[in-house]
């Protein structure tokens, strides 16, 4: 089963490529010259079996969570705080 | 330490979605953190406050059965012992001026068949709790008059993940030798959120 991350600013206008994604993996949003990228971060610790996903962009982000291309879940993701995800195995999908 | 501290949290930031959260240790983003939270102040929009305190007196109770049965609740200072025994036919908490324990500590001795939880409160919530203790065991609190505060969402649960959204860094505030003062969330979604502390008030003023 995979998951990706993408992120959307802009009121949804602009987004960034979508990544792969697994548990234990600590990501942050990068700034590249006005385009925000996910990028893995070692220095993120998550709990246990979790995914965690820090914004530390200056911009209000929405964070797409999808699973063999079908939608997850939505969620708003201020600058400076971060989205603990516990991905659930499901190889219905 | 010898006064209780009264804090007034203010929102002045843009907030209207997360709450704000308290909680008696440093904590990393995780669906699980705002279960273990001290205090979760819901419902304080832009331009509204809420007030609650930091005592220096705890509340101790024992929770076991699953957490079905509750124990009788009793008001503890640091370096106060007690022990869960039985009385006739109930569990009960009672003061235990044996047991051995630091002045800044609180103890509670594990007398009862039961392999129990031993709660710490203040201001009516859990500020600590210590699971697993079993007979003969003894649980000891030691703490400071510190908190860690932030803006969170409690865990949401669907069939394919759980998630919870949180602050990245959580703001440490000292309460050491403090009567008051006051919380103020500022910022917003875009720029990110601070917590400015002000209208400190000392134990002798």
């Amino acid at each position: 089963m995979t998951w990706q991350l993408v992120i959307t600013w802009n009121e949804g206008e602009s987004s960034s490529p979508a990544v792969d994604v697994a548990p234990n993996q600590g990501w942050r949003v990068a700034d590249r010259f006005g385009e925000y990228v996910l990028v893995r971060d070692g220095d993120i610790i998550p709990a246990r079996g979790e995914t965690v996903v820090t914004n530390d962009a200056y911009v209000l982000l929405d964070l797409f969570v999808t699973s063999g291309g079908n939608p997850v879940v939505e969620m708003s993701l201020p600058s400076g705080m971060s989205a603990a995800l516990a991905l659930k195995a499901n190889e219905a999908l | 330490m010898t006064h209780n501290v009264t804090i007034t949290y203010v929102n002045e930031s843009d907030n209207t979605t997360s709450d704000f959260l308290i909680f008696s240790h440093p904590v990393l983003p995780c669906v699980s953190a705002a279960l273990a939270v001290w205090q979760v102040i819901e419902h304080i929009g832009p331009g509204d406050s809420h007030r609650f305190r930091y005592t220096v007196e705890s509340q101790l109770r024992v929770v076991w059965d699953d957490g079905e049965s509750v124990s009788n609740a009793v008001k503890s200072m640091p370096g106060q012992g007690w022990q869960f025994t039985t009385i006739g036919n109930d569990y009960q908490l009672v003061a235990d001026s044996h047991l051995k324990i630091l002045p800044v500590q609180i103890g509670v001795l594990n007398a009862v068949p039961d392999t129990v939880t031993v709660q710490l409160l203040k201001d009516g919530h859990v500020w600590a709790s210590m699971s697993g203790v079993t007979n003969g065991a003894q649980a000891d609190f030691e703490f400071l008059p510190r908190i860690w505060v932030g803006f969170g969402q409690r865990p949401v649960t669907t069939a394919l993940i759980d998630f919870a959204v949180m602050s990245d860094a959580w703001t440490e505030v000292d309460l050491f030798g403090l009567s008051s003062l006051t919380i103020a969330a500022q910022g917003n979604a875009a720029i990110g959120y601070q917590f400015v502390l002000r209208d400190i008030v000392g134990e002798a003023s």
